[in-house]
C-alpha cells in the first residue's frame, strides 16, 4: 500500500483508478486548496475521508518525499492510502507500436533513486511518452515518493517491468521500435523529430548503460557537457532527450 | 534557515547538527575540495576509503589548510544519517557567493544569465545549478525569498555548485531592467507561454529568468522581461518539474549556439 502526500498523485489516482485509492485522511489543520479538491472528488465517487491527527512515524523521515512536506510543518497535511499500480506486459506496452504516428518509449536501466523515477514518469507523461521499461534488479521499487515526484505522471504512463533488459531491449526491437541509448560518452548527435518509433534507453546515476545494454542499441547519443561536471542528472537528460526527438 | 547565528565558529553545539551544512560521498566531497572555493570546516575520512583517493583528499586538504580527521564508516553514517556517504563527510561553511557586479563584468561578448525568482526547493536548485555547469550558463543569479545555498543543494548539484559562479540580488526588477539597458534579452520560462523556445533566435546576450515552483515568476519581473518562453507539451500532465524545464529551456540555447558554431568551451 502506498502512503501519498502530494495532492496532485492522489487527484490523479482518484481520477484514473479511484477504485484503488483506499481512504484519504486530512490533518487537524484546514486543508489546502488541493488536498480541498482531493476529499471532494474522493466523496463523489465514495472513497472515505477521515479527519484527525496524521501520525509522524520515524519511519517517514527516512524517506525523501517527505522531506517537502517536513520543511512545510514537519508533518504532511494530509495523506491518502493508495494501492499499487499494476504492470502491464511487455507486449501490451509495446502494443501501439508501428501505427501511423511514431510514439517514444522509456527503459531506465537500473534508476536506483525514487525521485529520479518519479521525476521522469513526471516528464514522460508531459511529453506523452507511450510507455516506460523498469529494470526489476537494483531498481529503486515505486515507492510512494516515486508516485508523489511524479504528480500523477505514474498514472497516465503505462509501465512494465523486465527482470532482462537485454531480451526486452530484443522484443521491442522485433516490435520494430530502434532502441536509442543515452550516455555522456554518445557519439551521435540527438535526431530530430519522430520519424520512427523510438525506445529511449536511460542509464543509472552511479554507472550509466551496461556493456550488454549498448549491444542492444541502435545508437548511442549524448548530450555534450561545456562545464567540468560530466552529465545531467538522470531525469534533466530524459527530457531534453524527448523534447528534441518528440518535435513535429 | 542556514542558520546563520552561530557565526561559523563553532564546531559544537546547537549549529553543529544542522542538516544543511554536511556534505558526503566521494563525487562532492571530492569536488569541493578540488575546486577549493567553498570552505570545509571539518572533513572526516574513513579509513576504508582506497589509498588512490585518501591521498588525493589529504594533499588538497593540506593546500587548503583543512584538518582531515580519521573515522569510521558507523561514526560517519550516524553524523550524515545517510548510507550513501562512501567514507567521505564534509561540513561546510558559508556560500561564498560572488559580488553582483563583479559576476557580470566577468562574462564574454554572448553572455548566458540565469536568474532565479524565489525558488524554494534544494533538491530544485541544486538540480538546476547543476544544468547551468553543463550547458555553459556564465553565471547564476539567485533572488527572492530562495533556499539557501548549503551542502543539502551542493549534493543535489551533484558538485556543480562549486563550479558555477553564483551571486545574490535584492532586486531582481532593477537587474533585469539593467540587463536589458546593457543588451541583453531577458527572457522568463512560463507554462502559459505561446512561443516555444526553438522557434526564438537565442543566439545573442541572454538572461533566462526562472521562477518559484508554485507560482512561476513574479508578475513585477514578468512586466519588465522582453517576453515568455514555453516547451511544446505533447502529453496530458500540465507542467514539467522547474529544474527539467529549466534543463530543456538551457539546452535549447545551447544547441542554437553549437549549431551557429559557437564551440567557445566545446573543445575541452
Amino acid at each position: 500500500m502506498l502512503e501519498l502526500k502530494n495532492p496532485h498523485s492522489v487527484l490523479a489516482a482518484l481520477e484514473i483508478r479511484a477504485g484503488d485509492v483506499v481512504e484519504v485522511r486530512l490533518g487537524e489543520q484546514s486543508p489546502s486548496g488541493a488536498w480541498q479538491q482531493v476529499a471532494e472528488l474522493a466523496r463523489s465517487v465514495g472513497v472515505p475521508v477521515r479527519t484527525g491527527r496524521i501520525g509522524g512515524g520515524q519511519q517517514k523521515r527516512r524517506d525523501k518525499g517527505g522531506e517537502k512536506a517536513q520543511r512545510a510543518g514537519r508533518t504532511p497535511l494530509a495523506v491518502a492510502a493508495v494501492r499499487e499500480r499494476s504492470d502491464v506486459g511487455l507486449d501490451e506496452l509495446l502494443g501501439s507500436a508501428g501505427g501511423e504516428e511514431h510514439g517514444i518509449w522509456l527503459a531506465l536501466d537500473r534508476l536506483q533513486d525514487p525521485q529520479n523515477i518519479g521525476a521522469i514518469f513526471r516528464t514522460a507523461a508531459f511529453y506523452g511518452v507511450r510507455g516506460v521499461l523498469l529494470t526489476t534488479n537494483q531498481s529503486a521499487p515505486l515507492s510512494g515518493t516515486a508516485y508523489d515526484v511524479a504528480c500523477g505522471g505514474l498514472e497516465h504512463v503505462p509501465f512494465t517491468r523486465a527482470g532482462n533488459l537485454a531480451r526486452a531491449l530484443r522484443g521491442a526491437r522485433d516490435a520494430g521500435l530502434w532502441v536509442m541509448g543515452t550516455s555522456e560518452r554518445g557519439e551521435d548527435e540527438l535526431p530530430e523529430g519522430a520519424d520512427r518509433d523510438w525506445l529511449v534507453v536511460i542509464g543509472s546515476e552511479e554507472r550509466g548503460l551496461r556493456r550488454l545494454t549498448l549491444e542492444h542499441c541502435d545508437v548511442v547519443c549524448g548530450i555534450p557537457p561545456r562545464g567540468e561536471i560530466a552529465s545531467l542528472n538522470a531525469s534533466v537528460a530524459t527530457a531534453v532527450v524527448l523534447s528534441v526527438l518528440g518535435r513535429s | 534557515m542556514d542558520g546563520r547565528s552561530s557565526g561559523g565558529k563553532s564546531s559544537t553545539g546547537a549549529g553543529r547538527n544542522r542538516p544543511g551544512q554536511w556534505i558526503w560521498g566521494r563525487r562532492v566531497v571530492l569536488e569541493t575540495l578540488r575546486a577549493g572555493r567553498w570552505p570545509i570546516r571539518d572533513l572526516w575520512i574513513s579509513e576504508r576509503v582506497e589509498a588512490e583517493v585518501a591521498d588525493e583528499v589529504r594533499r588538497l586538504s593540506e593546500e587548503l589548510g583543512v584538518e582531515v580527521q580519521p573515522a569510521d564508516a558507523e561514526s560517519i553514517r550516524a553524523r550524515c544519517r545517510s548510507d550513501q556517504h562512501q567514507g567521505m563527510l564534509a561540513r561546510l561553511g558559508e556560500y561564498p557567493f560572488r559580488g553582483l557586479e563583479e559576476l557580470l563584468e566577468g562574462a564574454g561578448e554572448r553572455p548566458l544569465w540565469l536568474l532565479l525568482d524565489a525558488v524554494q526547493d534544494p533538491h530544485n536548485l541544486g538540480a538546476i545549478l547543476r544544468c547551468a555547469e553543463i550547458l555553459g550558463v556564465d553565471g547564476v543569479v539567485v533572488s527572492g525569498d530562495h533556499a539557501p545555498i548549503n551542502g543539502h543543494v551542493a549534493r543535489s548539484s551533484a558538485g556543480a555548485a562549486n563550479h558555477v559562479l553564483i551571486a545574490r540580488s535584492e532586486n531582481l526588477v532593477g537587474l533585469v531592467m539593467r540587463l536589458r539597458r546593457d543588451g541583453v534579452a531577458v527572457l522568463a520560462s512560463s507554462t502559459r507561454a505561446s512561443e516555444p523556445a526553438r522557434s526564438r533566435d537565442l543566439l545573442g546576450p541572454l538572461a533566462l529568468v526562472v521562477g518559484n515552483e508554485g507560482h512561476g515568476v513574479a508578475r513585477d519581473v514578468l512586466e519588465v522581461c522582453d517576453g515568455e518562453i514555453g516547451i511544446e507539451q505533447s502529453g496530458r500532465t500540465e507542467s514539467l518539474n522547474v529544474a527539467v524545464a529549466t534543463g530543456v529551456l538551457l539546452y535549447e540555447v545551447d544547441r542554437q549556439r553549437r549549431d551557429a558554431g559557437d564551440g567557445s568551451a566545446c573543445s575541452s
